[in-house]
């Protein structure tokens, strides 16, 4: 079914180029001792991760702020394709920016030059999961984002 | 941090249906009946007023009855903390795209960058 695009804030697409080899790249994406070196780092943090990276695997991330905080980060593949592209469902608890099965694609693109391009398109923010969550209401747990977007 | 109400909820439940999203674009450019809206979806009248409606309690959409016909407008404020919410999520992953580009610093022996010459590509292999 076509979808006015337009009318977005549906997505979000992000495009960032890497000093790094794509593999290498990939790695710290798939890796779960390379994730928890970089994923989610407000300092004092800790990050612990399992990722089964395969499609219908599950990962899940998880995040012990400062305050002694969790928030939890979790998913299943969807297409895994190294070093090039990665498909995942991405749902947030805890305070984490409180989602529900919105998708994430990560696109890693070789440069000319060695580097490596990385897209990533968030989507799916409007899906019919997110009607669901009307108990807890967005609105009290972006209060407590501030730790993550101070 | 960006206020939000309760109202975000109403909003992204309106904007999850794709006729409704298809309304807003054609509202997004101009005004326009509520037949007008209905004409591209093969639906009912009803239905496209019940659609209507909820783009209406999202604070999407206004109506206003001219004569016989009824007048929708966009009123693109309402957006506003949807958009702002998921900017909030763009801050997040650019945060994340940072930490990623330290810690890739951090753990790569350092090479000489900007090579004159292309790195041999593996994604084809001809035979």
């Amino acid at each position: 079914m076509p979808q006015t695009e337009a009318i977005a804030p549906l997505e979000l697409i992000l495009n960032r180029t890497f000093n790094a080899p794509r593999e290498r790249v990939f790695r710290a994406w798939t890796v779960a001792s390379e994730l928890d070196r970089w994923f989610l780092p407000t300092p004092g943090a800790k990050v612990k991760s399992s990722l089964d990276v395969r499609v219908g695997g599950v990962y899940r991330i998880e995040l012990t702020a400062p305050d002694g905080h969790v928030h939890i980060a979790t998913g299943v593949y969807r297409e895994v394709q190294p070093p090039a592209r990665l498909v995942f469902s991405w749902s947030a608890t805890g305070s984490l920016e409180p989602v529900e099965n919105t998708q994430v694609t990560v696109e890693f693109f070789e440069t000319d030059d060695g580097r490596t391009q990385v897209t990533l398109t968030h989507q799916n923010f409007a899906s019919a999961e997110m009607r669901n969550r009307h108990e807890h209401g967005w609105a009290a747990c972006l209060d407590e984002m501030g730790v993550f977007f101070a | 941090m960006v206020k939000y109400d309760s109202r975000l909820d109403a909003t992204f439940s309106a904007l999850a249906d794709a006729t409704r999203r298809e309304m807003l674009g054609v509202l997004m450019r101009r005004e326009a009946t509520v037949s007008e809206l209905a004409a591209p979806h093969k639906m009912s009248l009803p239905a496209v007023m019940k659609h209507l409606r909820v783009l209406e309690q999202a604070g999407l959409v206004s109506q206003e009855k001219v004569g016989r016909e009824r007048h929708c407008r966009l009123r693109a404020q309402a957006l506003k903390p949807a958009s702002d919410w998921i900017a909030q999520y763009r801050q997040f992953w650019e945060r994340q795209f940072d930490a990623l580009d330290r810690y890739l610093a951090e753990t790569q022996p350092s090479t000489e960058e900007k090579k004159p010459c292309r790195k041999p590509k593996q994604l084809h292999r001809s035979n």
